[in-house]
């Protein structure tokens, strides 16, 4: 078999999975899915290995296309690339999915519907192999909408919950307003190319095209990144979305889906004008750093986080932005691995804490934790690692990835300067230091705070420990480049020239240690929270009241649609007075009938009986009558003589 | 093989007068004759489908006779009346590609409504002979391919409609059935109006030659173009022309008799624009109250709430596509013109349904309710498609009606499962049903995303072409501007809102209810209903994966329907004289 052939059994089997537990959801046991999902996973990490030595080894790309839809001389081709980037991201949908369905066996193990939650995964995994592979747009829109649906499914699938409930449709609906900027883009596309095979738009000229054109794609493209990838203005589901089981944040709400905004960005870049680029750098710098500094007050340990992941993606736009997509996906490499591993991580921490915790306390704030770093040993290193990378500490692939983009940022800014990178590129810079100072404080709070409560120590199940690791080993600086301090050398980069400026480096060490040394005189010193200001802490925890003005709109939306009915009522009521007019002339009609037709020939008759009667009685030769008539006829003769 | 499409007209008739006639002690077989009946409407369907299939690319449609398959051309009426000519009615049916797939939705869907009609208890003889009438009613409806006989089966839908929802409905079962009539008589008078313009100014060539005894040798073609060249002339006295209701006939405007009443060469002027753009907006407004489009679409929600759930059925799921199909059939082709002129006013309404349906349903307090007006939302995409008159567009429109049959369907099914055991469809009545009813859940959940547009059911691909063709409608014929097709996609993020909302509401959550006496009446879906649900998702999903099932039945005909139109109407347009 064709590696082609491997790649689409592996894409279809978890779709197949999907199914057969849908549809069997209360006949399987524990036992059963665990050895269904094991198979599935193992085959399709395997794919995936298979896939990315051949692409990345061989230097190899795939194309295939089918006919989808056809007619009137018009085709949309089911095309599947598989180069350099799908490969990757392959795999790291592969890898990470299958780590997170592992640690689930034991994370979810008293979960009623346990088949259901593997149902929704594997979906996920099917529609997210889809969407990396999909080479025409619209084949991108199908499994980019499938995943935001899974990603509904995930958020909301302890339904009972009322808060989860409402984060998930949260997380759909300002993703579908991001979508209908992705589809507006598709519909300018296929109109400008008539294609929208990616592959043929790329080899089209685009200095013929008109940039008014351009530009509504671009920012269409734009706006479905800034919803799936939950950048400002559209952000606010991604913190919601943490209502989710913890495996489900880790894949979907950290390593894989809200990367595919990114991922869209990539493929697409090509077609992104200048000014564009320059608003998703403005898109991305804002983001990372009011995402940043919300990071700071949240008390949720996985809140905590997804405001981190907001941050870093707000990096992956900056690249993006930057010409420089293939730093882009680096950073979303390396980010997945450490943030996924922190949401692991995470994920022991509350199962822990949820076993050890009375009921009505909340296993997932951080300030019910606390000397967690000798009770939980493991879940402590992994975590530490992980933790550096994020931060950007020497050693670690996060400080490659993130040094890289924020060379390519000053290498920009120094090329073409303008007033709005500057400002981009200092936000950038600013990030660094509240990163590694909120992670600190979550650092503080979650591993050697004082515990408000006595903790016994628990063994925790390796099924939750190893993929933590795994992780936690590919957060390493090492897997990705053999130089520590520069990325220039990591294997990912080897085909493009990466901009390395020493200075940027020597800054971004500087402030992402500042942060730490500032976050520990703070958090561990001083023991004290970030900052005292009631309004600065209310506008870090509320996500600049974002969610508020989000509120206000759909109460408007909601009141505009029941006054709407009024309208409807108006429609109605002419309907009415047309109807009842009707009947009313109707009446009328009748009583001009009855009184006016029908009275003259009631008049008629009348009079016809009137003067048959009189004209009978003169039958009668009663002699009055005679006379009366005869003096009557006489007159009318006199009258008429005169009269003539 | 020859009376296929006669059969699938006349068998749910003879089965109606059947069930009419059966003794009150044979009252069960109704039931049962009815789905005999209609199963074998929908296999003739299957098998009339398949057969058409095969000769799809080379017979496609629209003109001349040629084109159609399975055509039965019979004279029902020739009178001579004079100096008025001849009148001539035929009894003409014809299956391609605009119809085709309407013909296996009228199946579908009418097999779907005899099968739900469980619920229905009392006067059954009379409901199943009523439901198969119309049945048989509608199937004419999209088959005939002569005006009159199209207007017969048009307008006699209506009168068991009337009483199918005035009989069998809800608490306001008479306002809503006499206001359903109202409205769609009033537009049959519109469309009534036309085709008395349409007989005096048109005739049929063909017949006006065999009357005038023209040799024979010659090719049809050339004695259709010698008989338009007389009646140009004037040659031919008027008591010798055959004037004729043809679709065929009417959509070539040499056919009409120069500077008659509807002719591309009259000077009057009627309030102000063109008789035949007149008699265009004419048919527009009467087939637009029956699509609905706002705001001529109050009658469907009333409708819709009193219906038995079976009625709501075949109105949601059949009869708002007459509108779109009479659209094309009559309107586009027989006043391209109309088309061209009209194309922003047709894509704005269609916008505007969208829109302000979709807000109307957020609003909505009962759950057909909303449904109903989901469903005026989604016709709207049929206007948006027409109106771009490009293949994309078109295409996407046509196949929105299909799914939309479909979808709607099931939609109107499930919340006749509801109300079935509890008598009440208020959302807020309800919470959390996810827990006692889990398989009805996820039914709705399928319908309620497929009619969103998730990828995977049928109406993503449909509303994805609309946007398509409606797009690039500005850049390729400028009849739409691009602004349209932009409003329109803020429909996608309403449509979501107000089904997550309702289905967070009613689904979701701790399960509560307003009847705590009626906890123990939520049972899950019965067999009955479990399987007719399926069978529609089936075919939604299956639509939804491989939409060519559909496009290949019907792109080739709305090709040649698009290129028509499009050249015909602006040739039309140029030609008609100035005020």
């Amino acid at each position: 078999m064709s590696i082609l052939n491997w790649v689409l059994v592996a894409w279809l089997f978890p779709l197949f999975v999907f199914l057969l537990f849908l549809l069997t959801e209360k006949y399987l046991s524990y036992k059963f899915i665990n050895f269904v999902v094991s198979v599935s996973t193992l085959f399709i990490v395997g794919v995936a290995l298979y896939l990315f030595g051949i692409v990345w080894g061989k230097d190899q790309t795939y194309l295939s296309y089918f006919s989808w839809i056809f007619f009137s001389e018009k085709h949309f081709s089911f095309s599947i690339r598989l180069d350099h980037y799908s490969a990757i991201m392959f795999f790291l949908v592969a890898l990470i999915g299958g780590l997170v369905q592992w640690f689930s066996f034991t994370y979810l193990k008293d979960e009623p519907s346990y088949a259901r939650y593997f149902a929704y995964l594997s979906m996920f995994v099917f529609a997210m192999l889809g969407l990396v592979m999909a080479d025409n747009l619209l084949l991108f829109y199908v499994f980019w909408e499938l995943v935001g649906f899974t990603s509904y499914l995930l958020i909301g699938f302890w339904s009972t919950k009322t808060s989860a409930v409402r984060a998930a449709q949260k997380a759909f609906l300002l993703n579908r307003i991001g979508d209908t900027g992705f589809l507006i883009a598709i519909i300018t596309t296929y109109t400008v190319f008539q294609t929208l095979s990616l592959q043929e738009i790329a080899q089209k000229e685009l200095s013929s095209t008109s940039n008014e054109m351009l530009s509504v794609i671009g920012l269409g493209l734009m706006a479905g990144a800034i919803g799936k990838s939950a950048q400002l203005p559209l952000s606010s589901w991604l913190p919601n979305a943490m209502e989710a089981p913890t495996p489900v944040s880790a894949l979907l709400h950290a390593a894989t889906m809200v990367a595919a905004g990114i991922y869209l960005l990539v493929r697409t870049h090509f077609l992104l004008l200048p000014f564009v680029r320059e608003t998703i750098v403005f898109v991305g710098s804002t983001t990372a750093l009011i995402a940043a500094f919300s990071a700071l007050s949240q008390t949720d340990i996985k809140r905590v986080l997804a405001f981190s992941t907001i941050s870093q993606i707000g990096y992956m736009m900056i690249a993006i932005g930057c010409e420089a997509p293939h730093l882009a996906m680096f950073h979303l490499l390396t980010h997945a691995f450490f943030k996924a591993c922190l949401f692991l991580c995470a994920g022991v921490i509350i199962s822990y804490l949820h076993h050890q915790l009375p009921e009505e306390i909340d296993a997932q704030d951080m300030r019910n934790m606390g000397e967690l770093y000798y009770k939980l040993p493991t879940v402590f290193y992994a975590y530490s690692v992980a933790m550096l990378a994020l931060v950007g500490f020497p050693f670690f692939s996060g400080f490659l990835s993130k040094d890289a983009i924020l060379s390519q940022i000053v290498h920009s800014c120094i090329q073409n300067p303008s007033f709005l990178k500057i400002v981009c590129a200092i936000a950038a810079f600013l990030t660094v230091f509240i990163s590694s100072f909120y992670m600190m404080r979550q650092y503080y709070y979650v591993f050697w705070k004082k515990s408000l409560f006595v903790l016994s120590p628990q063994r925790q199940s390796l099924f939750l420990l190893i993929p933590t690791l795994i992780l936690a080993i590919g957060s390493l600086g090492v897997v990705f480049s053999p130089s520590m301090f520069s990325a220039k050398s990591a294997w990912f980069l080897r085909k493009f020239d990466v901009v390395h400026l020493w200075s940027v480096e020597v800054i971004s060490i500087l402030l992402s240690l500042s942060g730490m040394i500032v976050g520990y005189v703070q958090f561990f010193r001083r023991q004290q929270e970030w900052t005292n200001f009631y309004f600065l802490k209310q506008i870090s925890l509320e996500f600049c009241f974002l969610d508020r003005l989000y509120t206000t709109f759909t109460r408007f939306a909601l009141l505009a649609s029941r006054y709407l009915e009024i309208s409807d009522y108006f429609i109605n009521q002419i309907l009415h007075l047309w109807a009842k007019s009707t009947v009313v002339a109707g009446f009328l009609l009748a009583w001009f009938d009855r009184t006016f037709v029908d009275g003259a020939i009631k008049i008629t008759y009348k009079t016809a009986f009137f003067l048959g009667k009189e004209i009978s009685n003169i039958q009668k030769s009663n002699i009055q009558v005679l006379l009366k008539w005869t003096i009557a006829l006489m007159l009318s003769l006199v009258g008429l003589i005169i009269f003539l | 093989m020859k009376f296929l499409l006669s059969a699938s007209i006349f068998i749910p008739i003879v089965g109606a007068l059947i069930v009419a006639l059966l003794p009150k002690s044979e009252e069960k077989w109704a039931r049962s004759l009815s789905l005999i009946v209609a199963s074998i409407q929908t296999i003739i369907s299957v098998y009339v489908l398949i057969l058409f299939q095969k000769n799809s690319s080379t017979q496609n449609g629209l003109f001349p006779v040629e084109a159609f398959q399975f055509v039965e051309q019979y004279n029902w009426v020739l009178i001579r009346l004079g100096s008025l000519g001849i009148l001539k009615i035929e009894y003409f049916l014809g299956l391609d590609g605009l119809n085709a797939s309407m013909m296996l939705l009228t199946a579908i869907v009418m097999f779907v409504a005899v099968m739900a009609s469980w619920e229905i208890q009392h006067k059954i003889r009379a409901y199943y002979s009523l439901l198969l009438l119309t049945s048989g009613s509608v199937m004419g409806c999209f088959l005939a391919l002569d005006f009159f006989l199209f207007y017969v089966f048009f307008e006699f839908m209506l009168i068991p409609m009337y009483f199918l929802i005035g009989i069998w409905g809800g608490e306001r079962k008479e306002y809503a059935s006499i206001k359903f009539f109202i409205y769609t008589l009033l537009g049959s008078i519109l469309i009534l109006i036309v085709m008395i313009g349409l007989y005096i100014s048109a005739i049929d060539p063909l017949e006006t030659a065999n009357l005038l005894d023209m040799p024979a040798v010659e090719s049809q073609e050339r004695r259709i173009i010698g008989i338009q060249t007389m009646i140009g002339q004037n040659l031919i006295p008027k008591e010798r022309l055959v004037h004729t209701f043809s679709f065929i006939h009417l959509g070539d405007p040499g056919n009409f008799i120069p500077y008659s009443f509807l002719s591309l060469q009259n000077p009057n002027y009627v309030m102000g624009i063109h008789p035949r753009l007149f008699a265009f907006l004419l048919l527009l407004v009467g087939f637009l109250i029956k699509l609905p489009a706002v705001p001529l679409h109050t009658w469907l929600p009333d409708a819709h709430v009193e219906a038995p759930t079976p009625i709501s059925v075949v109105l949601a799921g059949i009869l708002l596509k007459i509108g779109g199909y009479g659209l094309l059939r009559v309107g586009y082709l027989i006043f391209p013109e109309g088309a061209i002129h009209f194309a922003k006013l047709i894509g704005f309404l269609g916008v505007v349904a969208i829109i302000y349906a979709g807000l109307n349903a957020l609003g909505s307090k009962n759950l057909k309710k909303m449904i109903a007006y989901s469903s005026i939302s989604h016709m709207g995409f049929v206007l948006l498609g027409i109106a771009s008159l490009t293949h994309e567009g078109m295409n996407g429109a046509v196949f929105q009606m299909f799914s939309h049959g479909l979808i709607s369907s099931m939609l109107f099914l499930l919340s006749g499962v509801l109300y079935v055991r509890t008598k009440d469809l208020t959302i807020v009545h309800y919470s959390g049903l996810f827990q006692k009813m889990p398989l009805y859940a996820g039914f709705v959940a399928v319908a309620f995303f497929a009619s969103i547009g998730l990828p995977g059911f049928s109406s993503f691909v449909a509303e994805v072409f609309v946007f398509l063709g409606a797009f690039s409608s500005n850049a390729l014929n400028g009849l739409l501007p691009a602004a349209l097709p932009i409003f329109a996609t803020l429909g996608l993020v309403i449509s979501a809102a107000y089904y997550l909302w309702c289905y967070q509401r009613m689904f979701l959550r701790k399960f509560w209810t307003f009847y705590h006496d009626k906890i123990n009446s939520f049972s899950d879906v019965s067999l009955l209903e479990k399987s007719l649900l399926i069978l529609l998702t089936c075919l939604i999903v299956l639509y939804g994966i491989y939409p060519n099932l559909h496009f290949s039945i019907t792109s080739d005909t709305l090709s040649k329907l698009v290129e028509s139109v499009s050249v015909n109407g602006l040739r039309n347009y140029h030609v008609l004289p100035l005020k």
